[in-house]
């Protein structure tokens, strides 16, 4: 049996970390992400955390209309399925 | 060339109707055929033939799949089996009854005895249920086998001009299996729609189930439901398994269409029809297609079921996918039958609501299902993932 493992996100100045499970069926480590709408995350540069699947976001300019297609998500990796939302409407003032 | 009634036949020929009938009975009306207690008459035969002309009629002398075309009572198959008179037609039919059960190694091993029988419709019966029964016992080289034989025969009976109709009829019907539900090639056959009064009238109603699924796929929901209801309507009895096929591809058809209320309706009445006999295995081999309505509708009233049910996905879809990409089985490999489920909803882009209420699990619950199935197959996007469904 594999161990879980963690991963450490750090954009505009926030550390977040996730906990990722070792799933035996398909034999890889899946990642248990916080859920931004139920608990709003925002980062001390005023970034909200955002996911991938995402969706209803009168701003999204992406092909599906989620935040993993659009142009304001900004991701510390490629793959990553959380980041933080660019769009300057969305900012919040500290 | 069309047909016409009796009748019809008696007026342009000016004779009686009842000379008609004789004639056709004699064999004098080349292509004339008997169904559903009627006789119907090619319309471009202007005089019937000289009765020395008449070459002896070659028929069938028994029919395919026997728990398939016939008619019994709900609840009732065993006792419609043990009626069966020919100890080979009851091998058949239980060999069948194991296999909508999820019994697939017991229906193999009645089979065995007439993989090579002279009986041109054992062979048959045998051969095709062993396609499908291998995928589960995941026996994929056999599957093969059974698949590359099946189509060999086809070839040779379709090419027969001598054979009877209902023969080419069920070659006809074996070439839409191999296409539509088993995407392997076949040879190229006419249309089953002009083949399917030929058929007996249980395989005649599985015939409209292969047409629906056909138009199913072809994401053409309205004339699936079209032909499933009008095949029902149809219908002079009751056929249980075939009905259970046509009102599955319903209610997939409905899901199509975002009418989820109404799918319910149709999936609970297969499900009634079903579940007194046993027969999982169709739901099972459909889980993809009913796209969460198994669990929406049994996973809590039907517990042990639903297991029995997931067991049967799991064991197919891992055949499935060793049979079509030995190479590359990850999507249903990987993903637990909720997950597929939920894959399949969201990429006809129910939002996370629409499939937390279809499913009456919680947005939060889809949202995680939908995060794992983003990293089980490494994409990021949904566009990626409507891509991988495409491929």
């Amino acid at each position: 049996m594999k161990h879980d493992v963690k991963k450490t996100y750090l954009l505009d100045g926030d550390i977040l970390e996730v906990n990722f499970r070792y799933d035996e069926l398909s034999g890889k480590h899946l990642g248990e992400f916080p859920d931004f709408i139920e608990c709003p995350r925002i980062t001390p540069g005023g970034r909200k955390w955002v996911d991938v699947i995402t969706e209803d976001c009168p701003y999204a300019d992406g092909e599906d209309k989620t935040c993993g297609t659009c142009s304001f998500m900004l991701k510390q990796d490629e793959k990553d399925l959380i980041g933080i939302c660019m769009n300057e409407k969305f900012k919040k003032n500290k | 060339m069309g047909y016409e009634s009796v009748k019809s036949a008696a007026e342009r020929m000016g004779v009686t109707s009842r000379a008609i009938q004789k004639w056709a009975k004699e064999g004098r009306l080349p292509g004339a055929y008997f169904d559903n207690r009627v006789w119907w008459i090619p319309d471009d035969i202007k005089e019937p033939l000289k009765t020395n002309e008449v070459t002896p009629k070659k028929t069938v002398t028994r029919y395919q799949l026997p728990l398939l075309r016939c008619s019994f009572n709900v609840g009732e198959a065993m006792k419609f089996i043990e009626s069966i008179p020919d100890p080979d037609d009851k091998n058949i039919a239980l060999a069948e009854y194991y296999y909508y059960r999820g019994q697939a190694e017991e229906a193999a091993q009645l089979l065995e005895q007439y993989f090579d029988s002279d009986d041109e419709s054992l062979r048959y019966s045998a051969n095709v249920m062993c396609i499908f029964a291998n995928i589960f016992r995941g026996h994929i080289h056999l599957a093969g086998f059974f698949s590359e034989r099946v189509s060999k025969e086809l070839e040779k009976g379709l090419n027969n001009q001598d054979a009877p109709k209902e023969l080419h009829a069920i070659g006809v019907l074996t070439a839409y299996i191999g296409k539509y539900l088993l995407n392997v090639p076949v040879p190229e056959v006419p249309p089953l729609e002009e083949y399917l009064h030929f058929l007996p009238n249980g395989i005649r109603l599985y015939g409209a189930y292969i047409l629906a699924y056909k138009a199913y796929r072809e994401r053409n929901f309205e004339r699936a439901i079209g032909i499933c209801d009008t095949a029902l309507a149809f219908c002079n009895s009751f056929y249980p398994v075939a009905a259970i096929y046509v009102l599955i591809v319903a209610a997939a058809s409905f899901m199509g269409l975002k009418k989820p209320l109404l799918a319910r309706q149709h999936f609970m009445i297969a499900w009634e029809t079903a579940r007194h006999d046993g027969f999982i295995k169709l739901f099972g081999i459909h889980h993809n297609l009913l796209q969460g309505l198994t669990e929406q509708c049994l996973k809590t009233d039907y517990p042990e079921d639903y297991k029995k049910i997931m067991k049967v996905v799991k064991e197919f879809n891992d055949g499935w996918y060793r049979l079509h990409k030995p190479e590359e089985n990850d999507f249903f490999h990987t993903l637990t039958p909720i997950e597929i489920s939920i894959t399949l909803l969201y990429n006809r882009d129910w939002s996370s609501k629409e499939i937390a209420a279809h499913l009456d699990i919680s947005e939060g619950t889809v949202k995680n299902h939908i995060r794992s199935i983003y990293q089980k197959l490494c994409i990021s996007k949904k566009t990626e993932l409507r891509k991988y469904l495409e491929d």
